[in-house]
């Protein structure tokens, strides 16, 4: 094989290589978020805890609590993805796409709990999504 | 300005972890077809053990903190651990490093400085 056909092969590997690293940062990504909506969803039905006053019936009701087991689980099943992430992928561009959580967090709230969001939030949020987009090319 | 040191404490410890994580798989060899051999080669690593563990010790400090401070107050210092993670991987790792790089990480993190203002 000449080099320049090396060359052209090996760049193909590596767009389709980052394709699947991207599809895997994601999906590390929604397993963390779903976690965090899963504990959110938990502890908005456990009640009021409090923590000072009897530490151990807050902490009893937290670890009973199935949404919150759930969402454990899930933060495992992201933080076991995000190792496969690490290995493929520099550190310096996946670690702030993890920005993209926020943007997704938000929505899901707005959707599931009847969270309101500001407009600077959305703003915000636009801006996080140019920065990601930005470097995803860069 | 209160509980800085602990904000930053949290913000650093999560840092240190991503780079021990960083460390610890950067150099297996991934392939789908044996997902086992990577893992527990990954989990062998003691630079994995330690980035959970700091990570661990991380979210307890940090939620210690929100209990005595405003999440808009403490929430902007998380956008300040986007920006040393990718400087110190750019160092440590020799990673790619560009213009653009830069920009799209200060893009980001002005986001999610803004956001906790919101």
């Amino acid at each position: 094989m000449d080099k320049h056909r090396s060359d052209k092969l090996r760049s193909f590997f590596d767009v389709e290589e980052l394709k699947m690293s991207l599809i895997l940062l994601f999906t590390s990504i929604i397993f963390s978020v779903a976690g965090q909506l899963l504990i959110k969803h938990g502890m908005n039905k456990s009640g009021k805890l409090y923590l000072t006053k009897e530490p151990l019936v807050s902490i009893k009701k937290i670890i009973t609590n199935k949404f919150v087991v759930l969402g454990f689980m899930s933060y495992g099943i992201s933080a076991i993805v995000w190792l496969i992430v690490l290995n493929k992928m520099p550190l310096s561009l996946a670690y702030p796409l993890v920005s993209s959580s926020y943007i997704l967090i938000a929505i899901f709230s707005t959707l599931f709990f009847k969270e309101k969001i500001p407009s600077l939030r959305w703003l915000s949020m636009a801006i996080i999504i140019i920065g990601i987009i930005l470097l995803s090319n860069s | 300005m209160p509980h800085l040191k602990q904000i930053f404490l949290s913000v650093i410890l999560v840092v240190i972890a991503e780079l021990s994580l960083k460390t610890g798989v950067k150099n297996l060899v991934f392939s789908h077809v044996n997902l086992k051999a990577f893992f527990i080669s990954a989990f062998s690593s003691p630079f994995v053990i330690i980035g959970f563990i700091l990570i661990a010790l991380s979210s307890i400090i940090w939620i210690a903190t929100l209990s005595k401070t405003d999440l808009s107050y403490a929430y902007p210092f998380v956008s300040a651990g986007y920006v040393i993670t990718a400087i110190l991987s750019v160092i440590i790792f020799s990673e790619h490093s560009s213009l653009l790089k830069w920009t799209s990480i200060a893009v980001i993190s002005c986001g999610v400085f803004l956001m906790s203002k919101s």
